[in-house]
């Protein structure tokens, strides 16, 4: 196996499939969602903002809510922060995380009734601490409207904004060895390799994996989707190459571009 | 010098947001095998198990009922949709959502579990891969064990989609 480290960089991740477009021969289908049918719901945007502050920064944030169900609703707002524990992301209410940024949080208006069809807008304003232990945070409309109907439980929706925050440009992303997992009748050949973010900030890692016959020659490439890690975030990226292969020797090259720079692993494998 | 304290100042309040924006649906859908929902398909929905014992009885359609040592249990699957704008078409901000659940009045009598989560006032993750556009089924019970008294029981549970 032979491991090109380009530029150093940080990097981790959780068992997921990354979803995959192949190329060739299909050139670059980048995975073009089906179209989604219109649902009576609830519509947050933005979903995800990336900030790029500095300690003791304030940044204020426009975030709209639409009903686009037929019953009223009430909203709430509240903030968490985004924390890591044991490789998972946990919701932490506001004040409860040493060095914490939700604590900041002043929402204007804190709570919002929304009449069928209708739109408001929330402005977050949030604070970074002097020494900030977190990187995200969750600003969640918090749905108190149940479904006035004769059960006996009751399902309300909320959705939150992600506000990830990069403080600085050290980005740590480190990539395990690749592994192979050889295509059968049943099975593609898929890839995988362990993501970790070691670092303090938040990245956003995306690849693409690169089939080459023993003498190098091109075979196929697979663009990784992107895959947000927040510190100390881990995370499984398997890729999976759909088309077969004849028998014969060959090369995995797997790249991960990041805000830290690019790392490129390779592996060989045989197909019988 | 007054120059030197304006960019300090700038310097402090900088901030730089990303541009592009990921809108975010959440949806409760009917699973085809479980409980039908009231207001399925969309973001408040209610479900009614009538009423039922612990012995003998019959339960609505797409429930199941089991009987252990010392509680029952009734359950069933439905379904979630979180989905993301149709303008976005480029993954490059978010290519998945964590679900989180919660209850929100406490039960210390009864057991409330979604996916094998055991459901608090505080939230849990149900998925932290969730797919978007897929309707995704989650399993749903509430364990009522034996010592508990014949009376309604009814909660609400809170679900929050946040875009990983």
């Amino acid at each position: 196996m032979q491991k090109t480290l380009i530029c150093m960089s940080t990097l981790l991740l959780s068992g997921i499939l990354c979803r995959a477009s192949d190329f060739p021969p299909k050139p670059e289908q980048q995975s073009a969602p089906a179209p989604q049918a219109q649902v009576p719901s609830l519509a947050l945007s933005p979903a995800v903002i990336m900030v790029k502050a500095s300690p003791s920064a304030s940044s204020a944030h426009v975030l709209t809510i639409t009903n686009l169900t037929n019953t009223r609703f009430r909203f709430v707002l509240e903030a968490f922060d985004v924390v890591i524990r044991d490789g998972q992301r946990v919701f932490v209410p506001a004040g409860e995380t040493e060095g914490g940024i939700a604590r900041s949080a002043i929402f204007d208006p804190p709570a919002v009734d929304l009449n069928p069809g209708a739109s408001a807008q929330v402005k977050v304003t949030l604070t970074v601490p002097l020494d900030p232990k977190v990187r995200a945070v969750a600003a969640i409309f918090h749905g108190l409207t149940a479904f006035a109907g004769k059960g006996n439980l009751l399902f309300t929706g909320s959705l939150g904004t992600l506000i990830t925050y990069n403080l600085s440009d050290k980005v740590d992303v480190r990539v395990g060895a690749p592994t192979v997992n050889p295509q059968t009748e049943r099975s593609n050949l898929t890839i995988s390799e362990q993501l970790e973010n070691a670092g303090r900030e938040p990245a956003v890692p995306k690849g693409t994996l690169a089939i080459l016959r023993g003498t190098g020659e091109l075979v196929g490439r697979v663009a990784i989707q992107p895959h947000r890690l927040l510190p100390g975030e881990k995370f499984n990226c398997a890729v999976e190459y759909s088309h077969n292969l004849r028998p014969g020797k060959y090369r995995a090259m797997v790249s991960f571009v990041h805000e830290g720079g690019l790392q490129t692993n390779s592996v060989e494998f045989q197909i019988q | 010098m007054r120059r030197s304290w304006l960019v300090l100042i700038a310097l402090l309040f900088w901030s730089r947001p990303a541009s592009a924006q990921v809108t975010l649906t959440i949806a409760f859908v009917s699973d085809p095998s479980g409980i039908t929902l009231s207001g399925s398909g969309t973001s408040s929905a209610s479900l009614s198990f009538g009423t039922v014992q612990a012995f003998g009885g019959t339960v609505p359609s797409g429930v199941t009922k089991s009987v252990a040592g010392n509680s029952w249990t009734l359950s069933t699957p439905f379904d979630v949709l979180v989905q993301k704008g149709a303008l976005d078409v480029i993954d490059l901000l978010s290519t998945s959502y964590t679900l989180t659940a919660r209850l929100q009045a406490a039960d210390i009598q009864d057991t409330w579990k979604f996916n094998s989560v055991v459901l608090s006032t505080t939230a849990a993750t149900i998925t932290a891969t969730g797919i978007y556009g897929s309707t995704t089924s989650y399993g749903f019970s509430l364990t009522v064990p034996f010592s508990a008294s014949a009376a309604a029981i009814s909660n609400t549970i809170n679900f929050t989609a946040v875009a990983n």
